[in-house]
C-alpha cells in the first residue's frame, strides 16, 4: 500500500515539473545571469556637439548645436565607458551638394561638449570625451572627477582581459542594451548568432547588438562590443544626403569589434587619463 | 594724416593712413647742424620748427572681435613746450597704448599720453626726458602763431614724417581759411563719435602731405605754428587752426582733458525762407536737458549767447558758434537772446560739463566681450531715462556672451548680473569678481541685458573659460608616405585610364614606407586587392583610413604600379609619430602666442637638422606683443632673451623670468626658413 503511494505521488510529481523540466533554457539562464552581473555596466553618454560647416563658398551655414545620446559599456572600475563616437560629422566627408546649380563642397567640423553619464539608477554626472577612433568608430569616455564611493556602487563593468575565443559561424551570442527615454531607460537583452566573421582588413564579427552594447558569448565571456564599419571616403550616398546630392557619407555596417581590439585602444585611453588627470 | 577724395562730387571716402611700415631712409637732420640752402624766409621757418619736430609710432588699441585688438601706427607731432609737450592729432596718438618718439637728432624716447581730445583731433605727448642721451637735456621748442592772421595766398611749411619716414618740410600756399566739410559728405567726421567738423574749420594748404604728416605742424613764414595737419582733401591738405588747437592743448596740460558745456540745444544755419537776417536757428532741443530746461524751442532763433552776439547764415559759420558754447565755463549761468515768432525772448539757461561722445572700450575678458559704458547722449539717443548698464560692442566668437542661450550681442546693455544692478564697468567688473572669485571653472551668471525695447535674460558661464575636450586619437598605423589621389585626368595622362589609387609624392626616411622600398612617383591601386577608391582631390583621406583600419605591426601588401610594371609591395605596418595636438604647449598671455615642441616630422618638413632644439611657435595673436614684434607662426623659437628655449618647459621658465624682470625689450632669437634672425618685442606689461 505504502509502496503503491510512493508510486502515485512519484507519478504526480513528476506529470507536474515535466513541462518545466521540458522548457529549460541554458541559453536563457546564461542572458539573465550576464543581466544580473552587468545590468550597471550598461549607461547612456549624452553630449552637445557644436557643428560647424566650412567651404560653402557665399552661402553661410550656421552653426548647429545638436544633443546626442549613445549606449555605453563601462569597461574599467574608473568607470571608463566605450560609446559610439559622440561626434556626428565623424560620419561624413568631404560632401558634395548642389546648391542653385553650383556644386559647393563642405566639410563638418563637430566640437564635443557637456559630455555626461546617465549611469543605470538614473544619475547623472560629468563625463570627458578621453580618445576617439574614428576608424573603428568607437570614442572612449571617463568620469570628470574620479566616482566617490557612492557612485562606484551604481556601476559594475565589464573586464575586457576576460575576452572570449574566437566564434565560430553561428555560434549563439547574447547582447544587452538598454532603451531610451520612451521605454524608460529600461535594460533589454537579446539573443543572436554570429553570422560573419570578417577577417580583412581587422577581424569583425557580424551578428545581434546596438551600437556601443557588449556582446557575450552564451558561457558569460566577452566576445566584443557593437560598433559600426564605415567605409570613409567610398562615396556612397545615403537618405536625405543622396536628395541633396550627398557625396562622401556611408551609413555603415552594425558590426562586433573583438574584445581584444577594444582593450587595444582603451589601454590607449588609460594612458591618456593617466597624462591629463582631473584633480 | 586723414585722406579724403571726392569721387563725382558725390562720396566723401576717408581714410586714415595708419599701419605705415616705418622705414629709415637714413637722411639725418642733427641739431644745431641743420644746413639749408634756401631762400632766407624758408630757412627761417624752417630753422624755428624743424629742430622741434617728432615722429611718433605708436601702438594703438581698437576693439574687434571681443578683444582690444594691437596695432602699429606712425604720425607727427611738434615739441611746444620746454617740459617735453607734444602737439599731435588724437587719431595718431589719442588710442595708444604705447608711444616713442623720435626726434630729428634720431633719439628714440618714450613718451606718455597726457591727454586727447577726439572733437578737435588734438592729442598731447609728454616726452620722458631723463631718456635724453648727452647733453640734449635742452629741448627745442616750437612757437604758435595766430591762426586767425592767416590769409589766402600765405606761404605755409608742413613739416612732419609722410609715410614715416624722417622729417621732411614741404611748402604751399594758404588755399582757405574756412574749409569744411563739403555737403556731400553730410558735413560729418567723427572720430571716436565726435564730429570734429562742428568745432573746426580747416586751413586748406597745397603744400604736400601724406599719411604720416598727421599731427605735424603747418609752419608760417616766421617760423610760428599756424596749424596742425589732419586731412587730405583731393589735392589739399586742411590743418587745426593753431588757435583752436593751442586752446585744447593747454586745456589738456592743465586738466588732462578739455573742459566744455554742454546745453542740449541743437542748431543749424538758418533757412533762407525764414524771416531772420541773423543769428543761429535752434533745430531741436534735447529732452531734459539745461536747453529744454531754460524753455528753448525748435524755431527759436538765437541772437545773443552769453553777451555775445551769434550769427549763422551759412554752415562756415556754425563752428564758431559751437566755439562759443563749448567753451562756455561749466555750470555757468548764461543769458540768450532769440526771436520767437518775431518777437524777442530772453532765457537763462545753466550749462553742464560735456561728456565725450563715446566713452574708452574696454576689454571684459572673462566676458568675451569689449563694452563700454554709456554716455549722456548715448543714453538719450537709446530713450533710456539714466546711463546705468554696460554696452556690449564687440564679441569674441565662441565667448562667454557668444555662447549663452539666447547670445549676448553687439549693442545690447547689461542691467543686471544675479539681480544686481550694473551701474557702469567697474561694477560689473566687480559682481563678476565676486561671483568668480578664485574658482577655475566658469560660472553662470543670470544677466538680465536690454536689446531695444526688449529686456531678455540668459545665463552667461563667465570667467576662466574651460578649454573644450581635446580627445586623445586612438594610435594606428600610417602609411608613413605622402600621397596624391590619383584623378581621372591624371591616370589618362599618366596611361591608367580607368584605375584608382594614389600616387606616392614624399617617402619619410627611415619609415615603414621606405623601409618597404616605396618610391616617390609609385602609384598604388590595392590594399590587400582591395582597390584604393580615390579618383578625386576630396578622396585625399582614402589610402590612409584603408591603412588606419589595420593593427600596428601588421602586414599588407600594396599593389603599385611602377612606370609599366606591376609590383607588389609588403609593408609592415608602423604607428605614427606623434600627433602634434599631443605635444607639449605654451600658451603666453603676455606676448600672446603660442608654442609648442617640436616632433621628428616637423623637423622633417621644415628640412631642419635633428639636433637642432626650438620650440614652434603655432598660434600668434593678431594685434598682440608678439605680433607686433614681428614673430610669426612656423618661426622656430631658438632662445628669448638670451635663454635658449629648446622645449617648452624650457620656454615657461625663460618667460617667467623675463615676466618678473619685466624688460623694456624682449629680445626673440628666431630660424624662419634658412635665415635666423633677431625680433625685438616691447610689451606694456600689466600693473602687478
Amino acid at each position: 500500500m505504502i509502496k503503491n503511494m510512493l508510486w502515485i505521488t512519484a507519478c504526480v510529481v513528476l506529470t507536474a515539473v515535466a513541462p518545466v523540466l521540458a522548457e529549460a533554457d541554458p541559453v536563457a539562464d546564461a542572458a539573465r545571469d550576464i543581466m544580473k552581473s552587468y545590468e550597471k555596466a550598461i549607461v547612456h553618454v549624452e553630449a552637445v556637439v557644436k557643428i560647424t560647416a566650412t567651404g560653402g563658398g557665399p552661402m553661410k551655414i550656421p552653426e548647429q548645436e545638436q544633443k546626442v545620446k549613445v549606449l555605453g559599456t563601462i569597461i574599467d572600475p574608473s568607470g571608463l565607458t566605450v560609446v559610439p563616437l559622440l561626434d556626428p560629422t565623424k560620419a561624413l566627408g568631404a560632401m558634395k551638394i548642389n546648391a542653385g546649380g553650383q556644386a559647393i563642397t563642405l566639410k563638418f567640423k563637430g566640437e564635443v561638449r557637456e559630455v555626461k553619464f546617465r549611469l543605470a539608477d538614473g544619475t547623472e554626472t560629468p563625463a570627458r570625451l578621453v580618445m576617439t577612433d574614428d576608424d573603428l568608430s568607437l570614442a572612449f569616455v571617463a568620469p570628470e572627477k574620479p566616482f566617490d564611493k557612492k557612485t562606484l556602487a551604481k556601476i559594475a563593468h565589464v573586464d575586457l582581459a576576460k575576452a572570449a575565443p574566437k566564434p565560430s559561424m553561428l555560434d549563439k551570442i547574447i547582447t544587452l542594451g538598454r532603451f531610451g527615454k520612451t521605454l524608460n531607460h529600461t535594460l533589454n537583452v537579446k539573443l543572436g548568432r554570429v553570422g560573419a566573421i570578417v577577417t580583412k582588413p581587422r577581424t569583425f564579427y557580424v551578428g545581434a547588438g546596438s551600437l556601443g552594447s557588449p556582446v557575450f558569448t552564451v558561457d558569460g565571456k566577452l566576445l566584443g562590443i557593437c560598433t559600426r564599419r564605415t567605409t570613409k571616403g567610398a562615396t556612397r550616398s545615403v537618405g536625405m544626403m543622396s536628395m541633396l546630392g550627398g557625396k562622401g557619407v556611408s551609413a555603415g555596417v552594425p558590426v562586433i569589434l573583438p574584445a581584444a581590439d577594444v582593450k587595444e585602444i582603451a589601454d590607449q585611453a588609460k594612458g591618456e587619463m593617466k597624462k591629463s588627470k582631473p584633480e | 594724416m586723414l585722406k579724403m577724395n571726392c569721387f563725382a562730387g558725390v562720396v566723401l571716402a576717408l581714410a586714415v593712413f595708419m599701419g605705415i611700415s616705418c622705414t629709415d631712409t637714413g637722411t639725418s637732420a642733427h641739431r644745431g647742424d641743420l644746413s639749408i640752402d634756401a631762400a632766407p624766409a624758408i630757412a627761417k621757418a624752417v630753422k624755428n620748427v624743424y629742430p622741434s619736430l617728432v615722429r611718433i609710432y605708436v601702438v594703438v588699441n581698437q576693439p574687434g572681435g571681443g578683444r582690444m585688438r594691437k596695432f602699429r601706427a606712425a604720425g607727427s607731432g611738434a615739441i611746444i613746450d620746454k617740459q617735453g609737450y607734444v602737439v599731435t592729432n588724437h587719431h595718431v596718438a589719442g588710442n595708444a597704448k604705447r608711444i616713442i618718439c623720435s626726434l630729428t637728432d634720431r633719439q628714440e624716447i618714450e613718451a606718455e599720453l597726457v591727454g586727447t581730445d577726439a572733437l578737435s583731433d588734438i592729442a598731447v605727448l609728454k616726452l620722458d626726458l631723463s631718456q635724453l642721451k648727452g647733453d640734449s637735456a635742452e629741448i627745442p621748442v616750437a612757437r604758435w602763431g595766430d591762426s586767425d592772421k592767416v590769409r589766402v595766398g600765405d606761404e605755409v611749411f608742413a613739416m612732419g614724417s609722410p609715410a614715416a619716414v624722417s622729417q621732411s618740410v614741404t611748402k604751399g600756399i594758404v588755399s582757405n581759411t574756412k574749409l569744411i566739410m563739403p555737403k556731400s559728405s553730410s558735413g560729418m567726421f567723427r572720430l571716436d563719435g565726435e564730429d570734429v567738423g562742428s568745432v573746426v574749420r580747416w586751413l586748406a594748404h597745397d603744400a604736400v602731405i601724406f599719411g604720416g604728416n598727421s599731427g605735424g605742424p603747418l609752419v608760417d613764414a616766421n617760423g610760428r605754428i599756424i596749424g596742425i595737419n589732419e586731412i587730405g582733401l583731393g589735392s589739399l591738405g586742411g590743418a587745426i587752426p593753431a588757435n583752436v588747437a593751442r586752446y585744447v592743448a593747454e586745456q589738456i596740460i592743465a586738466h588732462g582733458y578739455v573742459k566744455r558745456s554742454w546745453t542740449g540745444m541743437e542748431v543749424q544755419p538758418r533757412l533762407r525762407s525764414g524771416k531772420a537776417s541773423s543769428g543761429v536757428l535752434v533745430s531741436g532741443v534735447i529732452d531734459a536737458s539745461p536747453a529744454a530746461h531754460a524753455g528753448l524751442q525748435p524755431g527759436d532763433v538765437l541772437t545773443r549767447f552769453d553777451g555775445k552776439t551769434v550769427d549763422c547764415e551759412v554752415p562756415e559759420q556754425l563752428p564758431l558758434f559751437n566755439q562759443v558754447v563749448l567753451g562756455t565755463p561749466v555750470g555757468k549761468k548764461v543769458n540768450i537772446d532769440l526771436i520767437r515768432g518775431g518777437k524777442t525772448v530772453t532765457l537763462s539757461l545753466t550749462t553742464v560739463a560735456r561728456e565725450a561722445a563715446l566713452p574708452k572700450p574696454i576689454e571684459l575678458k572673462s566676458w568675451g566681450v569689449t563694452a563700454r559704458n554709456l554716455s549722456r547722449m548715448m543714453a538719450l539717443e537709446r530713450r533710456r531715462s539714466d546711463k546705468n548698464g554696460v554696452l556690449v560692442g564687440s564679441l569674441r566668437p565662441g565667448g562667454p556672451c557668444g555662447e549663452a542661450k539666447p547670445a549676448i550681442q553687439t549693442n545690447d546693455i547689461i542691467r543686471k548680473v544675479n539681480g544686481k544692478a550694473v551701474k557702469d564697468i567697474a561694477a560689473l567688473q566687480s559682481i563678476t569678481s565676486q561671483a568668480t572669485g578664485d574658482k577655475t571653472e566658469p560660472v553662470g551668471v543670470m544677466v538680465t541685458f536690454l536689446r531695444g525695447t526688449r529686456e531678455l535674460m540668459t545665463m552667461v558661464k563667465v570667467g576662466k573659460e574651460k578649454a573644450s575636450d581635446k580627445p586623445a586619437r586612438a594610435r594606428k598605423p600610417w602609411p608613413a608616405v605622402s600621397t596624391q589621389v590619383l584623378t581621372r585626368d591624371l591616370a589618362r595622362g599618366l596611361g591608367m585610364e580607368g584605375k584608382t589609387g594614389v600616387r606616392v609624392t614624399e617617402v619619410y626616411p627611415g619609415r615603414a614606407g621606405a623601409k618597404a622600398g616605396l618610391k616617390v612617383g609609385d602609384v598604388i591601386l590595392t590594399v590587400d586587392s582591395e582597390s584604393i577608391e580615390a579618383s578625386q582631390p576630396e578622396d585625399g583621406e582614402v589610402f590612409e583610413t584603408m591603412i588606419r583600419q589595420y593593427r600596428v605591426g601588421g602586414e599588407v601588401v600594396l599593389g603599385v604600379r611602377r612606370g609599366k610594371k606591376d609590383v607588389k609591395i609588403k609593408m609592415t605596418l608602423e604607428a605614427p609619430p606623434v600627433s602634434s595636438d599631443r605635444l607639449a604647449t605654451c600658451e603666453d598671455d603676455n606676448f600672446e602666442f603660442t608654442a609648442r615642441n617640436m616632433s621628428a616630422m616637423d623637423k622633417f618638413r621644415k628640412k631642419l637638422d635633428a639636433t637642432l632644439r626650438g620650440v614652434l611657435v603655432v598660434k600668434v595673436e593678431s594685434g598682440g606683443w608678439a605680433a607686433l614684434g614681428g614673430l610669426a607662426s612656423g618661426d622656430v623659437l631658438l632662445s628669448v632673451q638670451g635663454q635658449p628655449t629648446g622645449d617648452v618647459d624650457l620656454l615657461k621658465t625663460a618667460l617667467e623670468q623675463i615676466k618678473a624682470k619685466r624688460p623694456r625689450r624682449v629680445v626673440f632669437f628666431i630660424r624662419r626658413g634658412i635665415h635666423t634672425v633677431y625680433r625685438e618685442i616691447e610689451p606694456v606689461w600689466q600693473a602687478k
